[in-house]
């Protein structure tokens, strides 16, 4: 039945390369084999906030979601929230590569979410590009600011991974959880947090994240508006 | 007629020296930007590298140095291949000096500082001050002449100063420049001519070089 869900429907993504959260959907959809048609939202450039943007998402940020209908073209619905975008894909096609525990796992639903929410309300919304932009002026190098906050939340996330890591972040099987961790450990690479030797285990399943193709995809150095020098290096 | 498919993308270090070449000489050349992992790009250039050159007669050839030197060969009066055959081979070492000795440190210096890299300060650094005594080769070299090889532009100029622009647009900053004026005034000629133009409208000067991470 889902299997008709993913060609009656047909996938928009309002994207930028660089924004972990619209990743963990680039990704997702990747492990899922969901087909997304991506519009590109510079948002350094602030195309976020242009009037066209704003009416589909008034949070002015990305992701967003556009689900039609393949044959008509009308909208089913628009989602504006990552999370919400992860759980809408795995609620509608929970036969395609499982992403949650199923609804009789109780516990280990709440392991993938409690992982997500680190990333996604812990670490992500004070890091982010608005947070950057407001503390610009201030006196504080963003360098040291984003590192105390992830260093922060990968503190956490190492010690609850203790608990429940194999080879990714929820035993051996994918889960949301890498799909919201791996943007994460890229954008603290990114200022200098030294995950491989403070958070070791962060570090292995980051590793093995690496080698599935669906984050290949999915990565902010391997997209359409990547700009040629950001693109991966190849070997 | 078409001379051929050029894979690459206009603003590679490595790809906009042909494309000023092909410009020079009046190759009509294609540009083609396949993205470095497709399966069908690996078949032409198994390190999924820029540039890869496809003739119209379906050869292929790859790496910068060979495909630039391959269009300024094409024209039979072309000088920029130098005039003698000691100053062709003088074309050939700042070739592979820019290639070798200067292009890898200086993308080591900025790829992390945009981004492009994991972040780490003490490598940076290193990376900095191995690039800086190459790039001073070049400021040295060009302390009492115009261009690198002889009396005139040769392929030489193209290809350094097609390696230098990230240097220019993300690290040589306003005070570097002060202080090395013979380089910044020879790239500036190099890149206002009318066949630069014609493949980067805007050469990029960096005002002041970031001192940690950029946040864009």
């Amino acid at each position: 039945m889902s299997g008709e869900v993913k060609h009656k429907h047909k996938y928009t993504l309002y994207t930028y390369f660089r924004s972990s959260c619209s990743a963990r959907i680039r990704i997702a959809a990747h492990i899922k084999g969901i087909p997304l048609e991506y519009r590109y939202i510079h948002l350094v450039k602030g195309e976020q906030h242009g009037s066209e943007y704003t009416a589909l998402n008034p949070s002015e940020s990305v992701p967003t979601l556009i689900v039609t209908d393949a044959k008509s073209g009308d909208i089913v619905t628009k989602i504006r929230q990552s999370i919400a975008i992860l759980e809408y894909l795995e609620e509608t096609t929970p036969d395609l590569p499982r992403l949650i525990p199923g609804i009789g796992d109780a516990v280990g639903r709440a392991r993938v979410r409690e992982l997500v929410d680190i990333v996604a309300c812990d670490i992500q919304p004070v890091t982010n590009l608005r947070v950057l932009r407001f503390i610009e002026p201030l006196d504080v190098e963003a360098q040291v600011w984003q590192s105390h906050f992830m260093t922060l939340g990968f503190y956490a996330y190492e010690g609850l991974l203790r608990e429940s890591a194999g080879m990714y972040s929820v035993g051996d099987e994918l889960t949301i959880a890498d799909c919201v961790l791996a943007p994460a450990v890229d954008g603290a690479l990114r200022f200098g947090v030294d995950i491989k030797g403070q958070f070791p285990q962060t570090w292995k399943v980051w590793e093995n994240l690496n080698e599935v193709e669906a984050f290949k995809e999915g990565r902010w150095d391997n997209q359409e508006d990547t700009p040629e020098e950001l693109r991966a290096k190849a070997a | 007629m078409s001379f051929g498919k050029l894979y690459g993308v206009r603003d590679n270090p490595r790809t906009t020296v042909s494309l000023v070449v092909a410009k020079e000489n009046n190759l009509d050349v294609e540009l083609v930007a396949p993205r470095k992992d497709d399966p069908e790009y690996r078949k032409l250039n198994p390190l999924g590298k820029f540039p890869t050159f496809v003739g119209a007669d379906g050869d292929v050839l790859t790496e910068s140095i060979a495909i630039a030197i391959y269009f300024a060969s094409q024209n039979e009066k072309t000088t920029l291949l130098g005039k003698t055959k000691k100053d062709y081979a003088a074309v050939i070492r700042w070739l592979s000096f820019s290639n070798t000795e200067v292009f890898p440190f200086l993308t080591s210096w900025f790829r992390p500082l945009i981004g492009a890299a994991p972040y780490d300060q003490k490598t940076v650094e290193e990376a900095k001050a191995t690039a800086l005594p190459r790039v001073s080769v070049l400021e040295q070299h060009l302390s009492n002449r115009d261009f690198l090889v002889g009396d005139h532009l040769t392929l030489a100029d193209l290809y350094v100063a097609s390696q230098l622009a990230r240097g220019f647009q993300y690290v040589l900053d306003k005070a570097w420049r002060a202080e090395n004026p013979h380089l910044t005034r020879w790239y500036q000629a190099v890149t206002a001519r009318p066949a630069w133009r014609a493949i980067i409208e805007h050469p990029i000067l960096i005002d002041e070089a970031p001192s940690g991470p950029l946040t864009k």
